[in-house]
């Protein structure tokens, strides 16, 4: 794990072989695609009609 | 030509949207000429809380699945003959290609919709998956469902977006 300095927030890469996620604090803001879906998309756990 | 339809998904039911007193369903199918019902999949309707499920031509239901509020997994059925998950009956033809399914609706054109969750889709006609839905935002952040078997991606049609969980 390594930590980076973005603009005024604070960034943190998460990176394995497998995956590669940026957060901003405890936000998740990138994740890298190696799923199902074509890159640009992020799988999530269920949508919801409201 | 007759069909044998089977469904594998897992959802929530919170209740009703537009038009309620109605119908709420996370899957439902309907001829595009109008006839209602030839098949709806778990179901509520009218005043009954019940969720029914595999509600069949309009002819059988089950209303053992659990209530609204409920988490609901229905793994696919395989066994023509006694597979419940199946959308025909003896009393109605239903042709693939021809009829409308719907998810998160009741009806097919959206105006009747459902409060809930999906957390997955998959249907399979005579055992050959066709429909393999799966949450997701898409790359201009909207809310919606990839089709893994056609490649498309499905947002909502009515204007209301989806609520994302969390990736995965």
């Amino acid at each position: 794990m390594t930590g980076t300095e973005l603009a005024a927030a604070s960034a943190i890469m998460v990176g394995s072989t497998a995956a590669s996620a940026v957060y901003i604090g405890d936000t998740l803001v990138w994740q890298e695609n190696t799923g199902r879906l074509p890159r640009g998309y992020t799988e999530v756990e269920y949508i919801e009609s409201t | 030509m007759n069909v044998w339809y089977d469904i594998a998904m897992k959802f929530i039911i919170y209740g009703q949207g537009l038009n309620n007193n109605t119908n709420a369903a996370i899957f439902a199918c309907q001829d595009p000429n109008g006839s209602p019902w030839p098949g709806t999949f778990v179901r509520k309707s009218g005043s009954n809380n019940n969720v029914y499920g595999r509600y069949i031509g309009g002819t059988a239901k089950d209303n053992t699945l659990g209530q609204y509020n409920t988490l609901i997994e229905l793994p696919v059925q395989t066994s023509p003959n006694k597979n419940v998950t199946n959308l025909s009956n003896s009393g109605r033809t239903h042709s693939y290609g021809t009829s409308l399914f719907c998810v998160f609706g009741a009806d097919h054109n959206a105006k009747e919709f459902t409060y809930g969750r999906l957390y997955y889709f998959k249907l399979f006609v005579e055992g050959t998956l066709v429909r393999d839905m799966v949450p997701c935002i898409d790359p201009n952040n909207v809310v919606g469902l990839y089709d893994l078997a056609n490649n498309v991606f499905y947002s909502s049609p009515n204007g209301a977006a989806f609520v994302a969980g969390q990736p995965v």
